[in-house]
């Protein structure tokens, strides 16, 4: 119960943290798009959140440390950044 | 038609510009920015594309006067084509191979700044990656692609286009930056706008867009930072999106009346097919061309058999179809054949800024061949085009620069009756001997032979 409790709390801060903070201005050459832009960047902060959220997941299980091997991030069972999907 | 190869130089790339002028093709690179190029250049990664084709070869030419500009030069692909001439399978082959690149880009720490179909050119039906200056430094720290928009916008909507819409990637000649998400949207029915790829493609795209215009007019300043790991991850889980949607966009192959012509043409028995072949071979083994245009190609039979003959073939045809096909089996067969939607006819502008961004058709293939093959075409240029005699033969002189193999299509000729369509007295004089009368104001007749069916084979040898 204690687990699920501070699973689901991490979770929640990882995601507001992305969600909120991490922003900055983009320089592109080309055109960087209007909504295609909005999309990416959307999907990128979802898939990132979970990313990390599924990192931790796995330190809270003990099943593995904060380093992600080049495996594990192709592995990550988390959105594929294309479509924001809650 | 211009005398000779024509010039260009493009001027967009703030890091540097192309000259292609005659057979040489010098590329500036400004003051600094030629670090970074020489780096990605001297890359094993760079050396590895150019040794499997893929990458454009490069070489230092040294630095331009005093400005300290780095001089590069590349080999001339021999027959540069645009997206609005290729095929749907040359659409997908150039995609896949920057969608390639990218990934392995990204794992260097580099990136490329854009992702148009225009920085790719084709070796026979095999894709290279042309402009060697998009490739840049990537913000470890950011998961996106700052060209994912472009990529979006120049390849896959183009393809969606095509696909869902039956809008013709050809129109892409007056599309320079693709189509916006909002240039399809209207045209797609509900349930295709929640379907994917479009609902990724086009239908959230668009809603974001309204949405952010309705609030502050654009979406510009947008960016995201993350750990550097998770931003590798991230940017490759979205290429990875791209290429699964672009998986998608490979509809069926279409027929159309062209595409199954050379197994259904009745007005061929398979003598004559035989006899034609072994002239067309005979002739080629005699001749021994480097490089043929095959105008009129269809599926390819005559384009795949001189490049088994050691050629190098660009292949002409309108049919889409038709051309998918060959491009299709040059690509699966690796053959030296370049099969282009392309008509001798009607043959593609130039185009751009100022009409010079891009060369005309003719003006890339003035004098480039030692053969042209000209099989089952002229009764179409001369019915249904309505081009004159003279002026056919006038086209086979000014592509090449010794041979032709011609067919000379009869009056009596069933698909000759059939262009007719009732205006026999406009044309019921079209006759071998006219044919024979104009072509040789410009040829010698070298060889001839009559088939079967009445047509006649001509091989050809300019004054």
């Amino acid at each position: 119960m204690f687990k699920r409790s501070s699973l689901c709390f991490l979770g929640l801060v990882q995601i507001v943290i992305f969600l909120a903070a991490a922003v900055k201005p983009a320089h592109a050459y080309v055109d960087p798009g209007s909504g295609l832009l909005v999309f990416q960047v959307g999907g990128s902060m979802l898939a990132g959140a979970l990313f990390v959220l599924r990192a931790k997941i796995r330190k809270l299980f003990g099943r593995g440390g904060t380093e992600k091997s080049e495996a594990e991030i192709q592995n990550c069972g988390c959105n594929t950044g294309t479509e924001p999907r809650a | 038609m211009a005398g000779a190869l024509a010039t260009i130089e493009t001027f967009r790339d703030p890091a540097g510009s192309l000259r292609v002028e005659g057979d040489r093709v010098r590329r500036r690179v400004k003051p600094e920015y030629a670090r970074a190029a020489l780096d990605f250049l001297e890359s094993d990664l760079a050396r590895e594309w150019v040794l499997q084709g893929k990458l454009i070869p490069t070489k230092t030419a040294g630095v331009v006067d005093r400005s300290d500009e780095l001089l590069l030069e590349h080999p001339r692909v021999f027959f540069p084509t645009y997206p609005w001439e290729w095929t749907p399978g040359a659409w997908f082959a150039a995609a896949e191979l920057t969608l390639d690149m990218c990934e392995r880009l990204a794992g260097q720490g580099l990136t490329l700044k854009d992702a148009t179909p225009l920085n790719v050119l084709f070796d026979g039906a095999r894709p290279v990656f042309v402009d060697v200056l998009s490739v840049e430094k990537r913000d470890a720290q950011s998961p996106l692609w700052m060209a994912y928009a472009q990529f979006v916008r120049t390849f896959l909507l183009p393809l969606a286009a095509y696909r869902y819409l039956g809008w013709p990637l050809a129109a892409s000649l007056h599309r320079r930056d693709g189509y916006e998400p909002g240039d399809l949207y209207p045209y797609l029915s509900a349930m295709q706008r929640w379907r994917q790829p479009l609902r990724s493609l086009v239908t959230l795209p668009y809603l974001l867009e309204k949405r952010q215009s309705r609030r502050n007019g654009a979406a510009a300043g947008h960016g995201l930072t993350q750990a550097p790991e998770v931003a590798t991850a991230v940017l490759r889980r979205n290429l990875r999106g791209l290429r699964q949607m672009l998986k998608k966009l490979k509809g069926d192959e279409r027929e159309s009346r062209w595409s199954d012509y050379p197994e259904s043409a009745a007005h061929y028995g398979e003598e004559d097919h035989r006899q034609k072949q072994l002239f067309v071979r005979r002739a080629l083994v005699e001749i021994s061309p480097k490089h043929v245009l095959d105008l009129g190609a269809n599926t390819g039979i005559y384009s795949r058999l001189a490049a088994s003959l050691g050629a190098s073939v660009v292949a002409w045809d309108t049919d889409l179809a038709a051309t998918e096909r060959n491009w299709q089996q040059a690509f699966e067969e690796r053959r030296q054949v370049q099969a282009l939607i392309a008509d001798a006819a009607r043959p593609t502008p130039a185009a751009g800024w100022r009409n010079a961004e891009s060369l005309g058709l003719l003006d890339r293939a003035y004098q480039r061949f030692d053969c042209v093959m000209m099989l089952g075409l002229v009764h179409h240029l001369l019915l249904a085009d309505q081009i004159p005699l003279e002026e056919v033969a006038g086209l086979l002189r000014d592509l090449t620069t010794r041979w032709v193999i011609v067919e000379w299509v009869p009056a009596s000729d069933p698909r000759f009756t059939e262009l007719v369509r009732g205006r026999e007295e406009i044309y019921g004089h079209l006759n071998e001997a006219g044919f024979v009368t104009a072509i040789e104001h410009y040829f010698l007749v070298a060889q001839k032979e009559r088939l079967k069916n009445g047509r006649t084979l001509y091989l050809l040898e300019l004054r």
